[in-house]
């Protein structure tokens, strides 16, 4: 990590997902789960959980909904659903019920322009979660660090130019994804890696990060492609590929573009032969590959095959509300953030706004990814994530193979 | 030399797919004289037919497919097209867009915004010298080549054809003769949306089903019709080959987004230079009636 402060600026400028907005509503076996106790959302180790609020805590939800990153806002909407209608079955936040506003941004920044000050201006709200993309998320920023309302970022992972007075980052980072996948790979599969990309910032910024660790593994970079979104052929670029005969395609090609060079990748006999890693293989695009990355092997924070207690509540709440199917990612992020913001505002003992964001520095919460509690490291308004190597299953489980744990980086806000 | 057979196989493949769209584009155009920018949601339709009828042999849902794009062909065109034909060349693109919006949004309402798939129906490979391709792309390759030269044929060679070149070339006269326009509109139009829809259908196994899907064929698919000559049915076909042939040749030293950014930078430099499009001789002798 010797290079961390060379590369800090380019650290992922564009989230890889998106959200969606919307107010859940309680299912009957929510408020059973809730009864019966949810240990994520309700645990708390903040030193003031007996505070109890004066009046409910309103939340001002913005993301997504339609527009080109409608999917990952959608899953997103359906994760923070879930943990709000969660968390009020089991008693809210601070002894109140959390009231929940929220709007779609169509994935354009002026809109959440829009759809945030009037949430701040109008709805009167304690804090801001959301959205996708960085261009959307500099501007709820910027309104809300103006306005001093805590705003949080679900899928958003450390970024120097979110360091400010209201900021936090809940996402994980680029290093916590390519610390653990980069060795991995090289060790596994050989040091022949060949980087492809979609053509934008993220997943530049993404691979920048990755290069440092395989300059420190020795890898060898055979070539580096980036297509724009939206490329629908795939197959000059595998071509390029095949012809490089790498031992380990390292990705960031990313939403609707991954399944079609995954799919394209496997008919044209590059896959599954050769080993494919990176951040193109989520999850929720299982159903879509038809099997095609079965056997391959990715870093992430979220699987279904983490067995804590909470986990298993939420795989189960999950799929009773929203039916059978892999999770998206970008769901879990939204669900536990919320098991943060709860325990911000009850470590608090206030709704002030400046109190709530000065009680995420160092802030310790329960998470379902873990039976120890997350921190929020008060350098970087980002937790620290123990991350996992997971292999795909038959089916679509990312079955952990390696718990990786903390990966620690010399990451901080810097004035 | 694989690399090579591989590179052409691939341009094969893009032309074939780039060719069916366009050929629908330029018969829209043609006959029309609107700019139908719902082409690429007509091919979105497609695909998420064939997704729909997933459990079905592939043969007999992409045959339902091409059925439902006519008849939403018939639908668009006697529904809302005819109404604005005489209202200007906006008023027709604003129909088009916005027939084109609602099919995205009919599509995420019912399939929702996640990114769907179908599995190849040829998931094998075959063999051609010592590469391997896929078998379904050879196979889809061979069906669109078949199925535009029988359109090609059907409009050079038939007196339907002829009708139909002569209501291209002047549909007052045409009507004249006693060619219907309304009904020659109706029909040219389902055609191309069947076209477009079983384009869609074709390339589904291929990437990921989502309300978008069509979009990013369109701009070339106009740029191969445009630099045709104008109201030629045979030049966008020829047009998708120069478009996806000058393509192949810049991506193979180019990265794809530097590729792609000088490709359309040559073709509008081409257009504003040759606004007549290509021009070649070409017997268009029908069946005399």
């Amino acid at each position: 990590m010797k290079d961390n402060g060379n590369i800090r600026s380019l650290l992922p400028p564009l989230t890889r997902r998106s959200f969606t907005h919307g107010v859940g509503r309680f299912g009957a076996g929510l408020a059973a789960a809730g009864a019966l106790g949810v240990p994520a959302l309700i645990g708390t180790t903040a030193r003031a959980a007996g505070f109890t609020g004066p009046r409910s805590f309103k939340i001002g939800f913005v993301a997504p909904l339609t527009g080109p990153v409608a999917p990952e806002g959608i899953a997103m909407q359906r994760g923070f659903d879930l943990g709000i209608a969660t968390l009020n079955a089991a008693g809210g936040i601070a002894g109140h019920k959390v009231d929940v506003v929220s709007q779609d941004t169509q994935a354009v920044p002026a809109v959440a322009g829009t759809v945030v000050k009037k949430f701040i201006q109008e709805e009167k709200v304690d804090m801001i979660v959301g959205t996708i993309t960085n261009d959307e998320e500099v501007v709820a920023s910027q309104l809300c660090a103006a306005a001093g309302v805590p705003v949080l970022f679900p899928e958003h992972g450390f970024w120097h130019s979110f360091c400010n007075a209201t900021t936090v980052m809940m996402g994980e980072n680029s290093f916590d994804l390519n610390g653990p996948l980069v060795p991995f790979a090289a060790e596994k599969f050989g040091k022949k890696f060949f980087l492809i990309g979609s053509d934008f910032s993220y997943p530049h910024a993404y691979l920048t990060v990755a290069k440092n660790y395989m300059k420190q593994a020795g890898v060898t970079v055979l070539g580096e492609l980036y297509a724009p979104l939206g490329t629908a052929d795939w197959s000059s670029s595998i071509a390029k590929i095949k012809s490089a005969k790498p031992d380990v395609i390292y990705s960031c090609v990313v939403g609707g573009d991954a399944i079609a060079f995954v799919k394209q990748g496997a008919s044209l006999g590059l896959l599954p032969g050769t080993p494919l890693t990176g951040d193109t293989l989520q999850p929720e695009f299982y159903p879509a590959l038809g099997g095609a990355t079965d056997g391959q092997y990715v870093c992430v924070r979220y699987s279904e095959d983490i067995k804590t207690d909470g986990n298993k509540k939420f795989i189960a709440d999950y799929k009773k509300k929203y039916g059978e199917g892999p999770i998206p990612l970008v769901a879990t992020s939204a669900y536990d953030t919320l098991s943060f913001v709860k325990a911000a505002v009850e470590k608090a003992a206030s709704y002030d706004k400046k109190a709530v964001f000065n009680a995420f520095k160092g802030l310790e919460a329960k998470s379902i990814l873990s039976d120890k509690p997350l921190r929020i490291d008060p350098m970087t308004m980002n937790p620290a994530y123990p991350m996992y190597i997971t292999q795909i299953q038959k089916g679509g489980l990312y079955k952990i193979v390696k718990e990786v744990g903390l990966v620690k980086n010399d990451l901080k806000c810097e004035a | 030399m694989d690399g090579l057979l591989q590179v052409a196989l691939d341009f094969v493949w893009a032309s074939a797919g780039l060719a069916l769209v366009a050929f629908s584009l330029g018969l829209i155009l043609g006959e029309l004289k609107i700019v139908n920018v719902a082409q690429g949601d007509l091919m979105m339709v497609g695909a998420y037919c064939m997704y729909s009828m997933r459990a079905l042999p592939f043969a007999l849902a992409l045959l339902i497919t091409a059925v439902f794009g006519l008849l939403l062909g018939l639908v668009l065109e006697r529904g809302i097209l005819r109404w604005v034909y005489d209202k200007g060349f906006i008023a027709t693109l604003l129909a088009t867009w916005g027939i084109g919006i609602v099919l995205e949004q009919v599509a995420a309402v019912l399939f929702t915004v996640s990114q769907k798939g179908i599995d190849s129906p040829l998931a094998g490979q075959i063999t051609v010298g010592a590469l391997s391709y896929p078998t379904y792309r050879l196979a889809v390759i061979c069906g669109i080549v078949l199925l535009l030269g029988a359109l090609l044929l059907l409009v050079y060679r038939t007196s339907l054809g002829l009708r139909l070149r002569a209501s291209i070339d002047n549909v007052e006269m045409a009507a004249v003769m006693g060619i219907s326009p309304q009904r020659t509109f109706a029909m040219v139009f389902a055609v191309a949306t069947a076209l477009a829809v079983l384009a869609g259908a074709l390339i589904a196994p291929t990437l990921a089903i989502t309300p978008t899907l069509g979009l990013s064929f369109l701009a070339p698919a106009f740029f191969a019709v445009l630099i045709a000559k104008p109201g030629s049915l045979a030049g966008p076909v020829v047009g998708a080959v120069a478009v996806e042939l000058t393509f192949t040749l810049l991506q193979a030293r180019l990265n794809v987004t530097l590729a792609e950014s000088i490709l359309f930078g040559l073709l509008a430099l081409f257009i504003a230079l040759k606004p007549q499009g290509i021009s070649w001789t070409w017997k268009t002798a029908g069946r005399k009636t």
